[in-house]
């Protein structure tokens, strides 16, 4: 990468990722108090911040980058959807769920293509 | 013999530790009577969330007592919840203070609790994952170590990589980070009235402030109380520096994975973060809305991204999410 595009890549990280992030923290540094966990905004913000990452997660599963795109897409949503059932099964074991997701996801793409 | 404190002010009570849950902090938000009965702290005690949990109650006779100083009642049976304690802030701390002379061994201390914390190992994992996927979305490794340190917090980074690396604008980038990131206005509300005490600058708590994130923040929760309060924060800086780098470490190499491995291997180290993020979002839903927020949240976005409006993340987030507290209004307030 150019030496420029770096730093245009920097400079968006500054103000698309570390301003609009670290500016809770500050806020709750200097404000200190005053929203209560249960207030009924928390409650949707909560929500929305939800949903944002579950977006995320399958933007990452729908259409992968890189290495994943490779993966079947059939070989991706099992893997998924195995891991959940055993994370349900095992009384929500995340580590359980994303080891049976992963061993899917490898031995499928190695076998699978 | 357990410590109690009010404020950062060590209260003059003997309690057998037996009776003290391990080391909790409350931050008490309304006002309520415990004279006989610990109800309405019942309530009270399950806005901890994230993993902290009260001891079970009914455990033990309720004991209040009333302080001479600050005339207001707290309860014992509770361990350490302030009753009538409107808006302050009370902790115990349990037999095990550790000896920290000086603000280095402090720090020092801090430095070596991370390597000694589950959860620690648990968020270096997810930073393979986010190394991984920086890298398969074109990302520089600088690029990437710049954004552990300046962000520190992994469904905003995640978040950011995805949204830049699949073309979105920055602006729309910088609204779902910032909407994923209001969660760490409470959190560091609640945690650094633990790092703090009455002598602390402002300036010197803004590293600890920078530092809180799901991880810290709870293990602040388990450590914190045997450090005494005037080597706190040395010690929350050493603990979450090591953290940080630690971080950045397993970025790299992830960063690297993803580059060197062969490609079915490669896609298991880039799998690592929609697996995680998704399971451990779901181990921490507990509501209706949680479920929900969850669930139209990966149904909607592929949805947003079918129609091309190039809002897909946002649009989707919104939409499912505000959906989600609508249907929990609509049913009430019911758990």
């Amino acid at each position: 990468m150019s030496g420029a595009s770096e730093f245009h890549a920097l400079l968006i990280l500054v103000l698309a990722g570390f301003l609009p992030n670290e500016v809770w923290r500050m806020l709750g540094l200097f404000v200190g108090s005053g929203l209560s966990e249960d207030s009924e905004i928390l409650v949707w913000v909560r929500a929305v911040a939800t949903a944002i990452l579950a977006g995320v997660i399958a933007q990452i599963l729908v259409t992968p980058p890189g290495a994943l795109a490779a993966v079947p897409p059939l070989v991706r949503y099992g893997a998924v959807a195995s891991g959940f059932l055993i994370f349900l099964a095992l009384r929500r074991s995340v580590i359980a769920g994303v080891i049976v997701a992963e061993a899917i996801l490898i031995a499928g793409k190695y076998f699978w293509s | 013999m357990a410590r109690f404190f009010y404020d950062g002010v060590e209260l003059p009570y003997d309690i057998p530790p037996a009776q003290i849950a391990p080391a909790k902090v409350g931050l008490v938000t309304s006002i309520g009577q415990c004279d006989k009965s610990c109800e309405h702290l019942k309530r009270k005690v399950q806005t901890f969330r994230y993993g902290i949990r009260p001891r079970p109650l009914g455990a033990l006779s309720v004991e209040t007592h009333r302080d001479e100083r600050f005339g207001d009642r707290w309860c014992a049976a509770c361990g350490f919840t302030g009753c009538g304690l409107g808006g302050k802030r009370m902790t115990t701390a349990v037999e095990g203070m550790l000896d920290l002379p000086t603000n280095a061994a402090a720090f020092r201390r801090g430095l070596a609790s991370a390597p000694r914390s589950v959860l620690a190992y648990v968020v270096f994992a997810t930073y393979l994952g986010i190394g991984a996927l920086a890298h398969d979305y074109h990302f520089s490794l600088i690029w990437l170590g710049a954004a552990t340190l300046l962000i520190w917090a992994g469904p905003a980074q995640v978040i950011l990589i995805t949204t830049l690396g699949s073309g979105a604008t920055p602006v729309q980038a910088a609204i779902a980070v910032a909407l994923s990131a209001i969660r760490l206005f409470p959190m560091v509300v609640s945690v650094l009235p633990m790092v703090r005490d009455k002598n602390s600058r402002l300036l010197h708590l803004v590293l600890p402030a920078h530092f809180t994130a799901v991880t810290f923040w709870v293990e602040s929760f388990r450590l914190l109380p045997h450090v005494p309060r005037e080597r706190r924060i040395a010690f929350a800086d050493g603990f979450g520096m090591a953290l940080i780098s630690g971080c950045v470490l397993s970025s790299f190499v992830g960063y690297y994975m993803a580059r060197e491995l062969p490609d079915f291997l490669g896609a298991g180290v880039l799998f690592l973060t929609p697996i995680a993020f998704l399971l451990s979002t779901a181990s921490n839903s507990r509501r209706l809305e949680d479920w929900l927020a969850l669930g139209l949240g990966l149904i909607f976005t592929p949805l947003a991204a079918l129609a091309h409006t190039g809002l897909d993340i946002l649009v989707g987030g919104l939409a499912a999410g505000t959906l989600s507290y609508a249907i929990r209004r609509l049913r009430g307030r019911t758990p």
